[in-house]
């Protein structure tokens, strides 16, 4: 299937966009319900970058930035830094990068650098180094121990980004792999999740 | 709301993008501070203010409020305010903070008022005026009624999952491992719907660039133009003045 931002907006793959802002702000309410320290507010991105590439999740993450923003404005100076994770978690997911744990922990490294260092400067200049979060605190732990305010919420980010990151996207790929491979296969870029079919048939549809 | 009473979208967007100029540039924390109370007063007249204060105390309020403590405490200044206990809170700090949430509060509380009054489906119908394609807004307007229905059916497949004996309480690795046999169900719900979703509007002829009539339109009005007239002039005399002086 041809991929790239000339062919990557066909209609079913548009229509993953919503799902997945869905399913973003949804497991914002499943993980709050579930009384979790940590949101599963990427695992929608996630979804979006493997199953429909980088552009597709880069447009997801605007759009759930946007409607985020409507009840909650201070979401959406973050758009950038979910452009960005979108971005390189479909270009590593199609550069068959989460094949083998270690590959996988580069992405996840990668994915926490990228948002840490787009994140930071705006969480310290429009913010003042605070996110509103409960993991503000180990903002203030790093502040007590003496960093300055520039590394100690680069430490924090980079540090709850790397949980954050592994479990988002760990589920993202458990659910991936467990899509039909009919739907995977009229993806543009999920086919490479197909697991290869081991029983041989024979013309009976006996397995032989 | 009746639509007859409602401004045509762009004409508040030009007026928000005056206030955002104006409270990003003017220095100061006093006129970013006043534009709260005008924001409720304006939220009261449109009927609309439970909703614009509930947002508002969920989602700003307690992020200024770790903003003042943070600043406070850990700003490194030199004039001691008062003290509480061991932790001294410095005047630096304050101010700091002050500058900080006072932009914040005045920027997120508009943006709260302009969706609180704005209908999505006036946005979206003056996007595509402006040329956006209708994919796009198809996809805007489909998100927003995807994410109730969606909400509802977690709540169900939870609910469904706990009769067969899922634990929802307990310690953290327990409730981390009620997301598997909720989430996966939910995607791959919601996927199969999007594939049947993309046959229904093909039958459609979604994918059609004939144009299209609307039937839902908004018009504007003789104080649209007005409006969005004095805004742009209020912006250029804005930089003008701040550039004279």
């Amino acid at each position: 299937m041809k991929k790239g931002f000339k062919y990557d907006f066909t209609l079913l793959q548009i229509l993953l966009i919503p799902t997945c802002v869905a399913l973003s702000v949804v497991g914002y309410q499943i993980s709050q319900m579930l009384k979790l320290p940590l949101y599963f507010d990427i695992a929608g991105l996630s979804i979006a970058a493997l199953l429909g590439g980088p552009w597709i999740a880069a447009l997801t993450a605007v759009l759930n930035h946007t409607v985020n923003g409507m009840i909650y404005p201070t979401a959406l100076p973050f758009m950038p830094v979910s452009i960005a994770i979108g971005i390189q978690v479909g270009i590593c997911a199609n550069k068959g990068m989460l094949k083998g744990p270690i590959r996988t922990a580069i992405v996840i490294l990668l994915m926490s650098l990228i948002g840490t260092i787009v994140s930071t400067p705006i969480v310290i200049i429009l913010f003042g180094g605070v996110t509103g979060s409960t993991t503000d605190i180990l903002t203030a732990a790093f502040l007590q121990s003496g960093d300055d305010i520039l590394n100690a919420v680069f430490n924090q980010t980079f540090i709850v980004g790397l949980v954050n990151n592994t479990l988002n996207l760990g589920l993202a790929y458990f659910i991936v792999t467990r899509i039909s491979p009919r739907y995977l296969s009229k993806t543009n870029y999920g086919s490479k999740f197909i697991k290869p079919n081991k029983k041989v048939y024979d013309l009976d549809g006996e397995v032989k | 709301m009746e639509n007859k009473k409602s401004l045509y979208p762009t004409t508040k967007f030009w007026m928000l993008l005056f206030m955002f100029i104006t409270i990003a540039l003017v220095p100061g924390y006093k006129y970013q501070y006043a534009i709260l109370p005008l924001v409720l007063i304006l939220a009261l007249f449109s009927g609309v203010i439970k909703q614009v204060t509930l947002n508002f105390l969920r989602s700003t309020f307690i992020l200024c409020i770790v903003i003042f403590l943070m600043q406070g405490i850990f700003y490194p200044g030199e004039t001691i305010l008062f003290s509480v206990g061991f932790i001294d809170v410095y005047q630096e700090g304050i101010m700091m903070s002050l500058s900080l949430t006072s932009k914040i509060v005045a920027i997120s509380s508009l943006v709260i008022l302009f969706f609180a009054t704005t209908k999505i489906k006036d946005i979206v119908f003056s996007l595509e005026k402006m040329g956006l394609s209708p994919k796009a807004t198809y996809v805007i307007l489909s998100t927003l009624q995807i994410i109730p229905a969606l909400s509802a059916k977690s709540e169900t497949i939870m609910e469904a999952q706990s009769s067969r004996g899922m634990e929802t309480e307990g310690n953290i690795l327990v409730r981390l491992k009620t997301l598997l046999p909720v989430f996966t169900p939910l995607v791959l719900s919601s996927l199969e719907a999007t594939e049947e979703r993309v046959l229904t509007l093909e039958a459609r002829a979604f994918s059609s660039t004939a144009k299209r009539t609307q039937i839902y339109t908004v018009e504007k009005r003789a104080i649209d133009y007005i409006l969005a007239a004095v805004a742009i002039i209020a912006i250029i005399l804005f930089f003008v003045l701040r550039g004279g002086l």
